[in-house]
């Protein structure tokens, strides 16, 4: 019979992220650089800020436990774990929100998802939502071969779990 | 619901060339369709996975004639083989079950796997052994049965987690399958369900797809290697080869019934044939680019290969089918 080994990539890894302290700390970055900054520089630092607060969105706007149990859904493939040894077909997820497409360094792309994140590509709640959904409409080309998530409460939950990671980081 | 209409576009080309005398056809399907396995039954109908659209897909190679037929809410199938019964059964990997239809009527069964702990397995591929049972892999780590005439269905887990793959049954109707993600081949104890792993000589190579010959060899399909590789369970030896190119990735996998092996090349965007006799890969290129063969089966003459990139399939005829 089944045992749970297949929980110990799905269970959380992660502490809770303190989404507060980093609203904060980001909307106090902006406050230091009001005034310094050309007007370029100001529209980068809200792109920032939206990213690393796009975390916090997503796990508000889904149910992470039950975004676990969609993620078996991507789990043959993909991996939450920041340690994960398996051979997987698809990229680590860790840091999945806010990472431009086919970024993470090592793993072999396909052109088609090259092409996406070389036109500036980038994985938030909302284009994996899409993706999640369809991936041929976001990635003509890709060669994940997914069970598309067709509802979009799980896909928002799912989200969220994936979310639980934190916000990229180059 | 059953919905019919016509191919788009079915082309017939002769490439006399590369291939030797073999004819090729490709078979256009409405975008989107993505052919995810394709089967072939013995009177020549087209069975193929319709992952994104939850169908199956059937093809009548002679008229062009095409049928969906929707198999259920969340339906997503990863794998079609043709049971002893000549109807096409699915791995389903949004239901979570084994489903079949019949193909007269087009009545859709299912079989939901048991829900205890893992809700889905991600189903992968199933052959079936010579009491009429189903056997199955769950790329989430699993491997199972299903005996279609009691409903009883076991689940047990693969050795080291994720990556169960291809499946194939022998002749004497011993079980084996592939590890993608761990990199090995096993062989289940039909009674027991106990799996015994066996490890291919290149480490990490990636074994995807495994069939096996008339003498009961195992051939597998390594994609992270390119390699083909070759296990004779009576020698307990093991023979490996690299596909030709610059980066080979092996990925579907089928023996015809002269024993010639036929691959999937992603790096070449190619069908591959290999003479175990002379050791030699004969190409056949797609026309299209991209192709992605995830799968191929066939008959006596026919090699099916199910090109997802393109919403094609694509049968190559040997000039002398095998009778």
């Amino acid at each position: 019979m089944i045992e749970q080994s297949w929980r110990h990539g799905l269970l959380d890894a992660y502490g809770e992220a303190n989404c507060f302290a980093r609203l904060k700390a980001g909307h106090d970055k902006g406050e230091r650089n009001r005034g310094r900054q050309t007007q370029a520089r100001i529209g980068l630092v809200a792109v920032l800020l939206l990213l690393t607060t796009l975390p916090c969105l997503a796990q508000e706007a889904g149910d992470a436990a039950h975004g676990e149990r969609v993620f078996q859904y991507c789990f043959a493939c993909h991996s939450v774990d920041p340690n994960e040894k398996a051979q997987l077909q698809g990229p680590s997820l860790t840091h999945i929100i806010g990472r431009p497409a086919a970024s993470l360094k090592g793993f072999d792309y396909s052109d088609a998802m090259k092409q996406r994140g070389a036109a500036g590509l980038v994985w938030t709640a909302a284009t994996l939502d899409t993706y999640i959904a369809d991936p041929q409409s976001v990635v003509p080309g890709t060669r994940m071969a997914a069970v598309p998530v067709r509802d979009a409460k799980d896909r928002a939950d799912l989200i969220a779990y994936l979310a639980k990671s934190g916000a990229w980081r180059p | 619901m059953r919905l019919t209409l016509l191919v788009l576009v079915a082309l017939a080309l002769l490439t006399p060339a590369a291939a030797g005398a073999a004819d090729q056809q490709y078979f256009q399907l409405p975008k989107g369709d993505y052919p995810h396995d394709v089967a072939v039954a013995p009177d020549g109908t087209v069975w193929f996975s319709g992952q994104p659209h939850g169908v199956a897909g059937y093809l009548d190679p002679a008229t062009g004639a095409l049928t969906h037929i929707p198999l259920g809410k969340n339906s997503a199938p990863h794998g079609v083989v043709i049971g002893p019964d000549g109807a096409p059964w699915f791995t389903d990997g949004g239901q979570n079950a084994i489903v079949r239809v019949d193909p007269a009527t087009s009545v859709v069964k299912v079989w939901p796997l048991p829900p205890e702990r893992m809700p889905f397995v991600n189903l992968n591929t199933a052959v079936f052994d010579k009491k009429g049972r189903v056997w199955f892999t769950g790329q989430n780590g699993v491997y199972g049965r299903l005996d279609p005439v009691s409903g009883d269905i076991k689940v047990w887990d693969a050795p080291r987690g994720r990556g169960a793959y291809g499946i194939t049954a022998t002749p004497n109707g011993d079980i084996w399958f592939v590890s993608l993600a761990n990199s090995y081949l096993a062989n289940i104890d039909p009674d027991s369900g106990a799996a015994t792993v066996y490890e291919p000589p290149t480490k990490n190579q990636g074994a995807r797809r495994v069939w096996s010959d008339s003498k009961g060899r195992l051939w597998i399909s390594e994609w992270n290697a390119g390699n083909v590789g070759l296990y004779d369970p009576a020698t307990k030896t093991w023979k490996e080869w690299k596909l030709p190119g610059d980066k080979p990735q092996a990925y579907a996998m089928w023996v015809d019934p002269d024993d010639k092996v036929w691959l999937s090349d992603w790096g070449a965007n190619a069908v591959l044939r290999f003479d175990p006799a002379t050791e030699k890969f004969e190409s056949f290129p797609s026309d299209k680019p991209n192709a992605e063969v995830r799968q191929m089966l066939g008959r006596p003459g026919e090699a099916w290969a199910a090109e997802s990139g393109t919403d094609r399939l694509r049968v190559i005829r040997a000039a002398t089918p095998t009778q």
